[in-house]
């Protein structure tokens, strides 16, 4: 057997069907071929394992996205047909229309804010009613569809297969960042998520879930110091300089000896760190954390979920991610008061 | 707008779609990953719904699709970093009936080295390898990359080679590493 025969059988798939004679041959060729023992390992490795089968709701997920590219693609062209139509009725508008992907509903406020304004309130007031936003009666002929959804469902954001809606009054929609301390993404996704969770919009109820993924050392353990500083009330002063600690100053806060000093330095002395990080109560949230990835299905993070029924997150949506869950809870706030 | 499209779509499509799905997941080695690939190539698919309709072949069409997809979408796409997590259902993870704890610990092994060294391969030849895993043989891997048999064997088996020099040098290391521009 030379290098050839074995190239053509793993080129062929006849790697498993050898025959026993066949295989002792193969085998004493490779005991000598590094080239040979190397591309056949590099085979097994790539035809080893068991290959999953598409998960069961992923084809109907695709076909709703096919639909859904359909539609969106079809309102973006209506979209651009009321941009053209604007930029006709007053040609000085030009740069500020070729913002067409500004949220409509601001669109307006941009033009009205502009520092080179000079438009009267007549001409603002035309391209109002073209682009669809003169209040009825007030001369506009045009009634507005209600804008598309910016946002697509299996693009920005994916609905998962069974809605697992989080225990939450019926006035709030949840959403929840799934995270870890260790995590650089999750540490540059903060500012931004910070902000957005400062604005605090009266219906949402905002909450950070930490993930315990086994194979990063530290993630049990910080979900623990997480749930131990919430318990003790200090979540809120000492959030943001858990992830400095780690990411600026470069204390990876793996041991627990690390974590009760660093607790220390927020007036937490060792025997409460203790009583508390011990407790059935810190115990008992990060069972809870744990189950909740594991229902959300969450194998990346950062990640957001909405309402516990939509997951998006900066890797899937880009920057545009929060906006987003803001349409997501839009949607989902409108839904419950129609409910 | 016709309401038949989603079920021509799906009568051309569906009779393939869990071989595109494993070799999506073979090509990109995580489940998200493969799931938007398959995405990609089904939105391609749906905007040429009339040609695939008319191939012969309709299986060597989506994985065409499936590799220049990939490939778009490894040079183009620019996604912002997140941290992918251990994948146990990708390709090559050990499954429960692996046959005592060594072999299960080498299955373990290897695939966190094939992770590892997966992304230096270029787009091609994680194709070329992915799509030939995946039992096509190489005359529909001929017609898939639309060249001859001779050439499309020569390129496999330097793949092959690429492969198993960076299986070799590479030192272990976790399969966990921070997905920056490409997926």
């Amino acid at each position: 057997m030379n290098c050839d025969t074995i190239d053509s059988i793993l080129d062929d798939h006849r790697w498993s069907r050898l025959s026993p004679a066949e295989r002792q041959d193969l085998a004493a060729h490779l005991a000598g071929c590094n080239r040979c023992a190397g591309t056949s390992s590099a085979h097994e490795a790539l035809a080893g394992g068991q290959i999953a089968e598409p998960p069961p709701e992923l084809f109907a997920r695709v076909l709703r996205s096919v639909s859904a590219a359909r539609v969106h693609a079809h309102a973006t062209r209506r979209r651009d047909r009321r941009v053209v139509a604007a930029a006709a009725a007053a040609v000085a508008l030009v740069a500020v229309v070729a913002a067409r992907y500004a949220p409509l509903d601001s669109f307006a406020v941009v033009i009205v804010r502009s520092p080179a304004n000079t438009y009267t309130a007549e001409v603002l007031s035309k391209v109002k009613n073209q682009l669809g936003f003169g209040a009825a009666g007030d001369g506009g002929e045009n009634v507005a569809a209600p804008p598309a959804p910016r946002f697509v469902a299996g693009v920005d954001y994916y609905v998962l297969a069974t809605a697992l809606p989080p225990a939450a009054d019926a006035e709030h929609v949840t959403v929840m960042e799934f995270f870890g301390f260790w995590c650089l993404p999750c540490y540059a996704f903060e500012p931004e998520l910070t902000r957005w969770s400062a604005e605090d919009p009266a219906h949402v109820a905002f909450t950070r879930v930490p993930v315990l993924f086994g194979a990063y050392a530290e993630a049990a353990l910080h979900a623990r110091a997480f749930y131990t500083a919430e318990a003790l009330g200090k979540l809120d002063a000492m959030h943001g300089d858990f992830y400095d600690e780690i990411h600026v100053r470069g204390n990876r806060l793996s041991s627990r000896e690390a974590l009760t000093e660093f607790f220390a330095r927020f007036g937490v002395d060792g025997a409460t760190f203790d009583a508390a990080f011990d407790s059935r109560d810190v115990d008992a949230r990060v069972q809870r954390a744990a189950a909740l990835a594991r229902e959300y299905g969450i194998d990346s993070v950062p990640a957001v979920v909405v309402a516990g029924r939509y997951v998006t997150s900066p890797g899937t949506a880009g920057p545009e991610v929060l906006a987003v869950v803001d349409q997501l809870v839009a949607e989902e706030a409108a839904q419950g008061a129609a409910d | 707008m016709d309401e038949s499209l989603e079920q021509r779509f799906a009568s051309v499509v569906q009779p393939h779609f869990a071989v595109l799905y494993r070799a999506a997941l073979r090509l990109t080695r995580r489940r998200p990953d493969a799931e938007d690939l398959v995405q990609d190539v089904c939105l391609r698919a749906c905007t040429r719904l009339e040609d695939l309709a008319a191939v012969t072949n309709p299986r060597a069409w989506l994985m065409r699709a499936l590799y220049h997809c990939f490939v778009d979408a490894t040079r183009r796409r620019r996604r912002r970093p997140h941290v992918a997590l251990p994948d146990d259902e990708a390709p090559g993870a050990p499954t429960s009936d692996e046959p005592g704890p060594e072999r299960a610990a080498e299955a373990r092994r290897m695939h966190e080295r094939l992770a590892a060294v997966w992304h230096r391969l270029d787009a091609e030849q994680r194709a070329l390898l992915s799509l030939h895993a995946e039992g096509n043989d190489l005359e529909e891997l001929a017609a898939i990359f639309g060249t001859n048999r001779n050439a499309l064997s020569a390129r496999l088996h330097r793949a092959r080679q690429r492969l198993a020099k960076l299986l070799a040098s590479d030192q272990p290391e976790s399969s966990l590493h921070l997905v920056e521009t490409e997926r």
